[in-house]
């Protein structure tokens, strides 16, 4: 059992591993992940330059920005599989939980790197309310990221054979994480308003609980879709 | 070691590939499935593999007199098929080192790289696969199919794009693969039915077994 598992966990880093060393070399993902968050993130700081905005606002920008940025990049996770012709040559490899468990962790590192990237600069162009508690919104950034990675990674599963692949997984994305996104700017918005961890449990909990729904179905589901 | 096909069809979108077809191979023989296009000998490498399911019909591998689960097969199949593709961005050892953990072999950079040399890549051990022409490729194939050492080996078309020297390679793996287990090769060519069609299986399109 134990050198099953740590077989599994070795096959699940030689994919995280071999999809990064893939992607610093080509750049796809993080050249249009980095220039869309970036481009909109300076529309946003000179459109609203001129307004104090409150916490509320801020979330939702932020949160907005993460959310389209993601989508142009994670969709890439599975299409660019099916599009080089490798996705059989992975099925014959790893069994589909492998392949599934990887392929989110790779989503969740490229998110994480997109928030490292995207959350200093949004302190540095907008004037953002003083006394807010950054810990605490950080925790919602990294949490609710997992959480979009979670639904996105199974989602791009999905659409991976599909025709109009690229353009039909924000469109899919959205129902799936609209209680994701607006849970993690309510918790977002009450941490920049200077909130203490007590007053967001509510979120704090909702965001996790999705969290590990997202993952266990989508690895129940993942083998279907995988090789039906 | 042994692979019993009982009725096996396919079909895509209610149109027939084949059906009720039934086969038995069994160790130390080549076998050749011959057929025009469309008649479905890809398909049917494919269903082996569990690349593909079947429309109806079972496939049950034994080795020795043990069943195969379903879901251990593929660690005991190898395939070298035209559909097969690698990471462009990797080298041909970047590629096997991966393809080995994914698999979860103790295979060290040495056997890797000894298994490049054996299938004539030694010297691109370090080149992008995207820069590989067609035929460095097929090798590549080569080299992905023999790195667990497969009791079973699915060849579909593997001679194309090898010049001289490739095909004698194939034909070495070949014998070599024959006397540790089961052979299986998809081909049109004339010459590679007659020589390793120790049994053949002729496939019409919508055929309805071996002809």
């Amino acid at each position: 059992m134990g050198r099953i598992f740590c077989t599994s966990l070795r096959g699940v880093w030689a994919l995280v591993k071999k999809d990064l060393v893939d992607e610093l070399r080509t750049r796809y993902a993080i050249t249009s992940m980095g220039l869309f968050a970036l481009t909109t993130l300076v529309m946003v700081s000179f459109s609203t330059g001129i307004f104090a905005l409150d916490a509320g606002l801020h979330a939702s920008f932020l949160w907005i920005i993460v959310f389209f940025s993601a989508m142009s990049a994670l969709a890439r996770s599975f299409i660019k599989e099916e599009e080089k012709g490798t996705a059989s040559t992975l099925r014959l490899s790893a069994s589909p939980e492998i392949i599934f468990t990887g392929k989110l962790l790779y989503n969740v590192i490229l998110l994480l790197g997109l928030i490292v990237v995207v959350f200093p600069f949004y302190l540095f162009l907008m004037n953002l309310p003083p006394g807010g508690n950054y810990a605490l919104v950080v925790v919602f950034l990294i949490i609710g990221s997992a959480c979009l990675a979670g639904a996105t990674t199974i989602l791009a599963a999905m659409v991976s054979r599909a025709g109009a692949k690229n353009s039909l997984l924000p469109v899919l994305a959205f129902p799936v994480l609209l209680p994701v996104l607006l849970t993690a700017i309510r918790g977002t918005s009450i941490a920049l308003a200077g909130g203490k961890a007590g007053g967001v449990s509510s979120e704090l909990t909702f965001l996790f609980s999705y969290l590990v729904i997202i993952v266990t179905a989508s690895l129940l589901l993942f083998p279907f879709v995988w090789e039906d | 070691m042994r692979i019993e096909i009982k009725r096996l069809a396919k079909s895509y979108q209610r149109k027939n590939v084949f059906r009720d077809l039934s086969w038995e191979l069994e160790k130390g023989k080549s076998y050749v499935v011959t057929g025009p296009n469309g008649s479905g000998k890809s398909t049917l490498l494919r269903l082996l593999c569990g690349l593909e399911k079947p429309t109806a019909g079972t496939i049950t591998c034994y080795i020795g007199k043990k069943v195969v689960d379903p879901s251990s097969t593929r660690s005991s199949m190898g395939l070298v098929s035209p559909d097969l593709q690698f990471y462009g961005q990797l080298s041909p050892l970047e590629n096997l080192v991966f393809f080995s953990a994914l698999r979860g072999l103790d295979n060290g950079s040495d056997i890797l790289q000894r298994l490049l040399v054996k299938v004539q890549l030694g010297k691109e051990m370090s080149r992008p696969v995207a820069t590989f022409s067609s035929g460095m490729k097929q090798r590549l194939r080569l080299a992905f199919a023999l790195l667990h050492e497969p009791v079973f080996l699915f060849l579909d078309e593997p001679f194309t794009n090898l010049d001289r020297a490739g095909k004698d390679l194939v034909i070495r793996i070949i014998a070599d693969q024959v006397s540790k287990g089961i052979v299986l090769m998809a081909t049109n060519e004339p010459w590679e039915v007659e020589c390793f069609g120790q049994d053949i299986l002729h496939l019409a399109p919508g055929s309805m077994g071996p002809g």
